[in-house]
């Protein structure tokens, strides 16, 4: 009896976790501190993360780093940016490759941790991390003028 | 050794060669140094066609590209094909073999051989049978065709007018050499480059929407043949979504010679709808096409080219990178009469480099940076 209670205490504990994280967390878009860009249209965005504006206004080539799948963060970008499912996104960037619109595929980041360090690392880099885990040092671009923590952000 | 055994030998060889290449540069990757991305197309078909002799497995195209990433802006395109013939020697060939420098999002300019960016079937998936919907491709653009051409030598600069959503090719290039389906890959035979124009309209969005026309002009000399003059123009609308995806492409050509004037006209339509729920890997679909040629076309009108067409099947997608296609087709050929067909495609695609995820490349940067 006693084991059941204290599986079902954690059990509940990490779906409370988890609803606290699925409903603060915003999604924020984060580049490399050389990036002479502070704020995307979604417009903008969506033609960065697909890949049909791949260089920076200063001509300086675009890096998009991906979540792995299964994140939530990725989750979302595909849902609001992409506008794609799983199978969609597949799709599309097998068919970007094969086209020939692209030189290389996104780099895969299998964690926030690698993405933060990925991102300050690599010039011309974009990625997007919750912005519950993102460090002081990153640099976060405003998307239509408004920051992940502003009401309206469009990432939530 | 039988010709399927060859085959089989000889397009390994071709994978593996490209895999080794692409794991050695992956594994010598430096930040935002050389990158290699490798994919490899295959399909196996079966067919049944009434009064036709062959029918049963037929070991499907190979296709093997690999796309290098020389420095930020130099990038090397290469895709080469294993295709099983009946004499049993197949016949391997490099389809697209270009070097292309981006000077930005509106400026990128290569020089080799392309698929020509005429329309939108012989561009959006061409030798890749697992990205198209359906088994076959629409009898203009098949391969081998003659009625558009099929392949491009030549030089094109391309890119996004602006920061729109719009976009341009332009090229120059060798056009048809004198057997008239394939290019001039050692130079144009009668010395008068093909032009050719393109714009396209993609806006992104849930709707897919990808519409666009091109325009080709070229002179011509094929074998035993005067000089002919040649104008294709096609224009295009797609839905590029899986409920409906939906393809509309017309392409009209006029051929002028000293003795005579003829026109070509083709068009086809293909709709397809993903099933939703438990049966959302299914996703059938109709393609209708006509293509008229006159008979006084003096590059074509010889050739018996007329054909009306419907294909329907359904594409299953039990993998997320094999599928299985079952498509009947009912055709009326203009030199051979009618025909009725019964089609499986079983197509699939990997990326070596990658293991099983050919949408993301690795960070070898992060490996560097951990073994630090």
């Amino acid at each position: 009896m006693k084991k059941l209670f204290v599986i079902f205490a954690l059990t509940t504990m990490v779906f409370i976790t988890r609803l606290g994280l699925a409903e603060d967390s915003a999604v924020a878009i984060v580049v490399h501190p050389n990036v002479q860009v502070s704020d995307l249209s979604t417009g903008q965005l969506r033609r960065i993360f697909l890949a049909d504006q791949q260089f920076w206004p200063d001509k300086s080539r675009i890096v998009l780093l991906v979540r792995a799948p299964e994140a939530d963060e990725r989750k979302m970008v595909l849902d609001r940016i992409y506008e794609m499912n799983e199978s969609q996104f597949r799709k599309y960037w097998i068919a970007k490759i094969f086209r020939a619109e692209v030189p290389a595929l996104p780099k895969i980041v299998f964690s926030s941790n690698m993405a933060q360090e990925l991102v300050t690392a690599i010039p011309g880099s974009i990625t997007f991390i919750p912005s519950s885990e993102i460090d002081s040092s990153i640099k976060v671009l405003s998307i239509d003028g408004l920051l992940p923590d502003q009401p309206g952000y469009s990432l939530h | 050794m039988n010709s399927f055994a060859r085959y089989s030998a000889r397009l390994a060889m071709v994978i593996v060669g490209i895999t080794v290449t692409t794991t050695t540069s992956a594994q010598n990757t430096s930040t935002l140094g050389q990158q290699v991305t490798t994919l490899i197309f295959g399909e196996i078909d079966y067919r049944e066609r009434e009064d036709q002799g062959d029918d049963g497995f037929v070991v499907g195209q190979g296709v093997a590209q690999f796309n290098v990433r020389l420095d930020d802006r130099l990038s090397v395109f290469t895709e080469m094909t294993a295709t099983a013939r009946k004499d049993q020697n197949s016949k391997f060939q490099i389809e697209r073999l270009f070097v292309r420098y981006d000077f930005s999002d509106q400026y990128k300019i290569s020089a080799g051989r392309y698929h020509t960016p005429l329309g939108y079937w012989n561009s959006a998936f061409h030798h890749g049978s697992w990205l198209q919907t359906t088994v076959s491709r629409p009898e203009t653009v098949k391969f081998g065709s003659n009625v558009i051409p099929v392949h491009f030598v030549g030089a094109l600069l391309e890119g996004n007018i602006g920061d729109s959503d719009f976009g341009y090719k332009v090229g120059y290039g060798n056009g048809r050499s004198d057997k008239i389906n394939a290019p001039g890959d050692i130079g144009d035979s009668n010395n008068s480059r093909a032009w050719m124009v393109a714009g396209h309209y993609r806006p992104p969005g849930r709707l897919g929407l990808h519409t666009g026309f091109s325009f080709y002009i070229d002179e011509i000399n094929p074998e035993f043949e005067p000089e002919i003059d040649e104008q294709l123009f096609g224009a295009y609308l797609a839905l590029e979504r899986e409920a409906p995806e939906v393809v509309v492409e017309y392409t009209y050509a006029n051929h002028e010679s000293s003795l005579n004037e003829g026109k070509v006209s083709s068009i086809y339509g293909q709709v397809a709808y993903r099933l939703t729920g438990r049966a959302d890997k299914f996703k059938p679909y109709i393609r209708a096409e006509r293509l008229d040629v006159d008979d006084d076309d003096p590059l074509l009108g010889a050739l018996g080219l007329d054909y009306k067409g419907v294909v329907a099947g359904t594409r299953w997608d039990f993998s997320p990178f094999a599928v299985l296609k079952f498509e009947i087709r009912h055709e009326e050929f203009g030199n051979t009469g009618s025909r009725n067909s019964f089609w499986l495609q079983l197509a699939f695609v990997f990326n070596p480099s990658s293991g099983s995820q050919p949408y993301v490349a690795q960070a070898p940067q992060y490996r560097v940076a951990a073994s630090r």
